[in-house]
């Protein structure tokens, strides 16, 4: 499994990425448009774990361009501190399939990445 | 082991009064309990809380203790499968009941109780307007009250509740918290029951949740607490155990069954009178 991590912090890349270390390959771009460019060249990728806030091209930024990317066919969840049921709800219509909410645990974390990959396995 | 004699005490104690065995080789599972007691009494370590042992809890220590020994980790949708096992014998068996009486017994902080309400929402709403009565019960009040008022954390929404759900079922409090909605928790009763002491309503449910919770108990009151179960089972209905969980060697009453990847109970329809 091949995991990106579009997060700005670089704590959280490091974090996010120590804990998937056992279960997913994970890459890092550190905004919107970065992860946009990475995905072009490797679209081989299964999930986005994709923060909201950030310079250059922010969460939803990316959303609305991943469209632009046919190739990448993996599946996106939002991972942020924007935790309000209209934030989530907004990104959940633009194609996010799954919302972790920061602060998480890394059990938390590896639930939400299974659940997705179950997800798309069922359908 | 350090303070053993402590752990001994508070062993025989959690024993005496909930049925729950904390054989040696699991003291280490009581070790962070005795801590939360410790500091919940005011105590500067295990060895004061040992010296309180020795002369016999007072009430409260007593309460506190039976509690946290009794707590579990839980979360939402746990273990999945019998979820969906629900979900199959909610449109196989129950679609058309009109009166469908589902027991969780020893319901903690209550996601099972949401997590069954959630499933019935999804694939058999119907079942909600007739006349679905849940009963929810725990040996411990504090689980109870956290249960009943259906208010969660953002880290305890996020275990095994996919967004979508939180997004239906929840709002969201001004402390960032997720509620219950008030529909959900309509059919629900919550109260007080211990398994060894209580009483059962005879042929009373459809269905009988009890997850996880025999584990700590020792065989032959593992074997009354589900001869129990059998006698408030109406005929035809389930039992779910954990997933961790059999009936082997414990009950011959029920038909095991495998539904959508998971091992249920059932009490049989016709039930043959049995000798002796």
């Amino acid at each position: 499994m091949k995991v990106l991590v579009v997060d700005d912090s670089g704590t959280i890349r490091k974090i996010v990425a120590e804990m998937l270390k056992t279960t997913a390959q994970v890459e890092m771009a550190e905004n919107g448009a970065v992860g946009i460019e990475f995905l072009k060249k490797n679209p081989a990728v299964d999930i986005v774990l994709l923060d909201w806030n950030m310079p250059v091209l922010d969460g939803p930024g990316f959303l609305a361009q991943i469209k632009t990317v046919p190739q990448f066919t993996g599946s996106i969840i939002m991972m942020t501190t924007e935790n309000s049921p209209e934030k989530i709800m907004s990104a959940l219509e633009k194609g996010a399939k799954e919302y972790i909410m920061k602060p998480f645990t890394a059990d938390v974390l590896i639930d939400k990445v299974n659940y997705v990959l179950e997800q798309r396995k069922a359908s | 082991m350090e303070h053993k004699g402590l752990y001994d005490i508070v062993a025989q104690v959690v024993r005496e009064r909930t049925g729950i065995h904390y054989p040696e080789s699991n003291y280490y599972q009581l070790e962070s309990r005795l801590v939360q007691l410790q500091k919940f009494l005011g105590l500067e370590g295990l060895g004061e809380l040992h010296q309180v042992a020795q002369k016999g809890f007072e009430k409260e220590a007593l309460a506190f203790l039976l509690d946290v020994a009794t707590n579990n980790e839980t979360s939402f949708f746990r273990d999945q499968k019998p979820f969906n096992a629900l979900k199959e014998i909610l449109l196989t068996k129950f679609a058309d009941k009109k009166d469908l009486r589902i027991w969780s017994a020893g319901c903690s902080n209550g996601q099972e109780v949401y997590s069954i309400l959630m499933t019935i929402s999804e694939h058999a709403p119907q079942l909600l307007k007739t006349a679905l009565q849940i009963m929810a019960t725990d040996i411990s009040p504090r689980v109870l009250k956290k249960a009943e008022s259906g208010i969660y954390s953002q880290l305890e929404v996020q275990r095994g509740l996919p967004i979508q759900m939180l997004m239906k079922y929840f709002t969201q409090t001004e402390d960032k918290s997720w509620a219950v909605k008030g529909p959900l928790k309509t059919p629900v009763k919550w109260g007080e029951f211990n398994l060894l002491k209580g009483i059962f309503s005879p042929q009373a449910y459809d269905i009988i949740f009890c997850r996880n919770v025999l584990i700590y108990q020792e065989v032959e009151k593992k074997k009354e607490i589900l001869r129990r179960f059998y006698e408030s089972l109406k005929p035809g209905g389930f039992l779910f155990v954990g997933s961790s969980e059999n009936l082997f060697s414990l009950s011959e009453d029920f038909q095991s069954q495998r539904i959508a990847e998971s091992s249920v109970y059932q009490k049989p329809e016709n039930q043959v009178a049995k000798a002796g």
